[in-house]
């Protein structure tokens, strides 16, 4: 149950939709599917496998009004169908995210691994916190060095690793360790937010990179003109900064 | 060929045996919404096999 110091709880995909179905949310909410290739009778066996498991799991008890889902389980499952936020974590090419869902108190950290749903509760205040240790950031400063702008197809060449490009050998290496967040949020009926992504090269220090390429696919906004890319020098903190910045005042505070 | 969904669902469960502690998470969860506690997480069956139908109804259909 625990994950290093932290309480987590694991579901398959179908107990997420038994209990979303159950708490009275979209189940389509929880981000997992049923197996494509499963006919109709498959998928509704497994769903009430999931539910005996539920059961077996003690997770759904019954209660004095009949059967209830577990308070701590049903305050997480709140926050991941219903999140005033959602902050997604990408690692390099992986278009697997590590999922954060995001209430003003509470947020919910979502881990797909080995086909398990991995939940884990933590305080949003100390969300940012959470994004640093996901991705390495620890208090890295800005190298101090200028911008470099690149030709888009040298800087497409060296994210695959091509050193046949005119690209610095230390900017190289650091292209192959990338990380992008992107963040989703409503403001009134508007939904608002952004993506920033960077390669951390332990000599060459952090750098902002396009997005354009990233697998959260976010808008064209860092091309510059004369198809260029421009990579920036960063510090950990401008970059969780950043992050904060697409979060409400409400929810970075 | 599928996937034999009991036989999935058994290694899950088997997987997810180890975090059965749900009073630690339970009291984790508490103090993280201490300003409003409260959760009814009453299950009322018929609504919940609705919204189940409604979904696998919106699924793409393989058969």
């Amino acid at each position: 149950m625990t994950t290093g110091a932290h309480l987590s709880i694991s579901f398959s995909g179908e107990e997420l939709l038994v209990l979303a179905a159950d708490l009275g949310h979209d189940p389509a909410r929880t981000g997992a599917r049923l197996p494509e290739l499963w006919t109709r009778r498959e998928r509704d066996l497994a769903l009430e496998v999931a539910r005996r498991s539920l059961r077996s799991r003690r997770i759904i008890q019954a209660g004095a009004e009949g059967l209830e889902v577990a308070y701590a389980v049903a305050v997480l499952m709140d926050v991941l169908c219903a999140p005033a936020a959602r902050l997604h974590v990408y690692q390099g090419d992986s278009e697997v995210p590590v999922r954060y869902l995001i209430q003003p108190d509470a947020a919910v950290r979502a881990e797909l691994s080995e086909g398990l749903y991995r939940l884990t509760p933590l305080a949003t205040v100390d969300l940012l916190g959470w994004i640093g240790a996901d991705t390495g950031l620890t208090g890295q400063q800005a190298s101090g060095r200028d911008p470099v702008e690149l030709a888009v197809e040298d800087y497409l060449r060296a994210r695959k690793g091509d050193a046949s490009t005119a690209v610095p050998p230390e900017l190289l290496a650091s292209l192959q360790r990338t990380h992008a967040v992107s963040v989703r949020r409503h403001s009134g009926q508007v939904l608002v937010g952004g993506e920033v992504a960077w390669a951390d090269g332990a000599d060459s220090g952090l750098w902002t990179i396009p997005t354009f390429d990233q697998p959260l696919a976010g808008p064209a906004s860092d091309l510059v003109p004369e198809g260029l890319v421009r990579l920036t020098p960063a510090s950990a903190e401008g970059i969780l900064q950043s992050i904060a910045d697409f979060l409400s005042d409400e929810i970075a505070a | 060929m599928t996937e034999q969904p009991d036989r999935l669902a058994a290694m899950r469960e088997a997987a997810a045996v180890a975090d059965a502690d749900l009073a630690a998470l339970d009291a984790l969860v508490r103090r993280l919404r201490a300003a409003d506690p409260a959760r009814d997480a009453v299950i009322d069956p018929e609504r919940s096999w609705a919204r189940i139908e409604q979904f696998l109804d919106n699924e793409v259909d393989p058969r």
